[in-house]
């Protein structure tokens, strides 16, 4: 089965994003830096973004990288 | 006089003195090593069930989907992959793997994630899915003993 590149686009994100939120929750659930649960989702919620923008910023420099 | 680490905290966001009771060494060997074995056990057998819940669903899952992302799982008992000086990050992708505990040999010996299936377009994903399953999972096993200690909630 062939996909074309925005399908293989979107199938990298949907992936990087998956990676992002199950890793995102273990580290809220375990972090230090937060006491209630309220705490502890905003955390979770932070990590997800960082993993989500860092992996996006890196994969533009990529881009730039013959 | 300053604070030692296991002085009651002073600050009124920390949890009461109760909530950091720490447990013996015997049961604090045990629940890190359930921890290990079993993802999420190590936090339910200190009471923690939302967090064991949380930690064991998302380790389990990625663990799946690694799996179905076509992903290796390196084998523990091969002396080759084990002791040989050939591949190196080979053990590196190992030692994270072996993080996922009991399941981990119990599923390679059950013929999951045997092959190398470099072809696939999401080999190299579900590779790290399963390292990083693993890795997660010795970052609990240090909670776990932070609790049982009685340094954390």
């Amino acid at each position: 089965m062939t996909h074309n590149r925005r399908e293989t686009e979107a199938m990298h994100f949907l992936v990087m994003t998956t990676f992002a939120a199950l890793t995102s929750t273990v580290l809220a659930a375990i972090t230090n830096e937060a006491e209630t649960t309220r705490e502890r989702c905003l955390y979770g919620l932070k990590t997800f973004g960082a993993f989500v923008g860092v992996g996006l910023v890196i994969s533009w420099l990529f881009y730039f990288i013959p | 006089m300053t604070p030692t680490s296991d002085a009651p905290p002073l600050d009124p966001k920390q949890p009461p003195v109760a909530a950091l009771a720490p447990v013996s060494l015997p049961r604090q060997l045990v629940v890190c090593l359930a921890a290990w074995l079993v993802p999420g056990l190590g936090h339910g057998l200190l009471g923690r069930y939302g967090r064991a819940a949380l930690i064991g669903g998302s380790i389990y899952t990625m663990v799946v989907l690694g799996l179905w992302m076509r992903g290796h799982l390196y084998s523990p008992f091969d002396p080759n992959e084990l002791l040989g000086l050939r591949d190196v990050l080979s053990k590196v992708c190992l030692i994270g793997q072996m993080g996922i505990g009991v399941l981990q040999p119990i599923l390679r010996g059950l013929g999951f994630g045997v092959g190398f299936e470099f072809k696939a377009a999401t080999y190299e994903y579900g590779t790290y899915f399963l390292v990083v399953a693993g890795l997660l999972n010795y970052l609990v096993m240090f909670d776990v003993f932070d609790i049982a200690k009685g340094r954390k909630a």
